[in-house]
């Protein structure tokens, strides 16, 4: 479906919410995937000018994740705007997504909704190398650091002062004592986003529920890619989840539909089916912010070309550029 | 270093990677996010910090991969 069409959506989701709709999807699509990042916060802004201040914002998001700073700068620029903010999670909302959801006064959440833990992977200039590839660094899951230390103290027996050190040694040999201040620091600032996301709603939260939240989504899935379904959500972690009713399900759906058929979510992006000749230049799209009032798109460009050097039928694809462009 | 080099062959273009299970993207400021075995001709993102991340491939698909 193109832009039209989406509009005549997003209309009837905000008449039947009597809210003003925002859409941001980060594309996953293989090889040209995109994310929460501090550039969309303009794109935003831009929206919301566009808007103006009202009673209720629904967010509709789509995303594996991204920067966890983000989130923190996008749920106050929302709030600039209203008193009342929700997310609509039609599908993924993982990571930096579910980030921002913790700042939502309501989540909606269909049967296909999935949110995700917020236990980062960080990385410096400290962080190992991939030994497959030098050129890599590999990140470091901040919860494994803990667990590992957990381990250590929980299993191993390591409880005196000197058994703590040999194994805190071990752990600084392998990760460059940096590189492991860089996860304490995130360690600490994960927490406190999240802690501080919560405090955002219209109405405070009981005592307790913000850390019974934190708790869990930070430590206690025990797994990056666990999914995390709306009963989940609203039975086990006590998130704001509210359930969309049979009409209004289907919209959430056929919106999210119409992104995944125009980014092309299901199929790998293989710019040599553009090669005409020896050299081609290429646009792919694969993200959207968008509303009633306009339409931005993150779209990579570059060229693709067929070389016979070194490897004869070789096709090299070069990006010679890439950002969020208006369109509408 | 012995360099175990993969090919996923992908008609007439070959994505290449150093192991079968893991691509490798680039991480920058920006919301681009493509996979490293793109070259970056001129983006400005390139100037600032970035790093480049393994990501092990997660998926259904059993792929018919070429050993070099």
């Amino acid at each position: 479906m193109a832009r039209e069409q989406r509009v005549e959506i997003i209309k009837k989701i905000s008449e039947i919410r009597g809210s003003k709709v925002l859409c941001y999807v980060t594309g996953d699509r293989e090889n040209v995937s995109t994310r929460i990042a501090p550039d969309v916060t303009p794109v935003f802004y831009r929206h919301l000018e566009k808007l103006g201040e009202c009673k209720q914002i629904d967010l509709f998001l789509y995303t594996r994740g991204g920067d966890v700073l983000t989130p923190w700068r996008l749920a106050h620029l929302i709030r600039e705007y209203t008193n009342r903010f929700t997310v609509l999670v039609p599908f993924r909302c993982y990571s930096a997504g579910t980030l921002l959801c913790l700042s939502a006064d309501e989540i909606v959440m269909g049967k296909m909704s999935e949110l995700g833990p917020i236990d980062p992977s960080v990385v410096n200039a400290f962080n190992p190398q991939d030994p497959n590839n030098p050129a890599a660094k590999i990140p470091v899951n901040i919860e494994d650091v803990y667990s590992y230390l957990a381990l250590a103290g929980e299993k191993a027996g390591v409880c005196s002062t000197d058994q703590q050190v040999k194994a805190f040694t071990l752990l600084a040999e392998r990760i460059h004592p940096l590189a492991l201040g860089n996860v304490h620091r995130n360690y600490l600032l994960i927490r406190s986003l999240a802690k501080k996301m919560l405090a955002l709603h219209h109405l405070p939260l009981k005592e307790g529920r913000i850390e019974h939240i934190v708790d869990n989504l930070t430590e206690k899935l025990y797994a990056h890619n666990h999914m995390i379904s709306r009963r989940e959500a609203a039975d086990e972690l006590n998130l704001a989840v509210s359930i969309p009713d049979t009409s209004f399900e289907p919209l959430m759906w056929s919106l999210y539909q119409d992104y995944a058929e125009e980014l092309a979510l299901s199929e790998p992006f293989n710019p040599s089916e553009k090669l005409i000749g020896g050299k081609t230049e290429f646009e792919v799209v694969s993200g959207f912010v968008e509303s009633m009032q306009g339409a931005d798109a993150f779209v990579f460009s570059g060229v693709v070309e067929k070389r016979d050097f070194p490897e004869n039928g070789q096709v090299n694809v070069s990006i010679l550029k890439q950002g969020w462009k208006t369109i509408s | 270093m012995e360099e175990s080099r993969t090919i996923l062959k992908n008609e007439r273009l070959h994505f290449s990677y150093f192991t079968d299970i893991t691509k490798y993207y680039l991480l920058t400021g920006g919301s681009g996010y493509p996979l490293a075995d793109f070259v970056f001709s001129s983006t400005p993102a390139l100037k600032q910090t970035s790093f480049v991340i393994p990501e092990n491939i997660v998926g259904s698909a059993k792929i018919v991969r070429d050993r070099l």
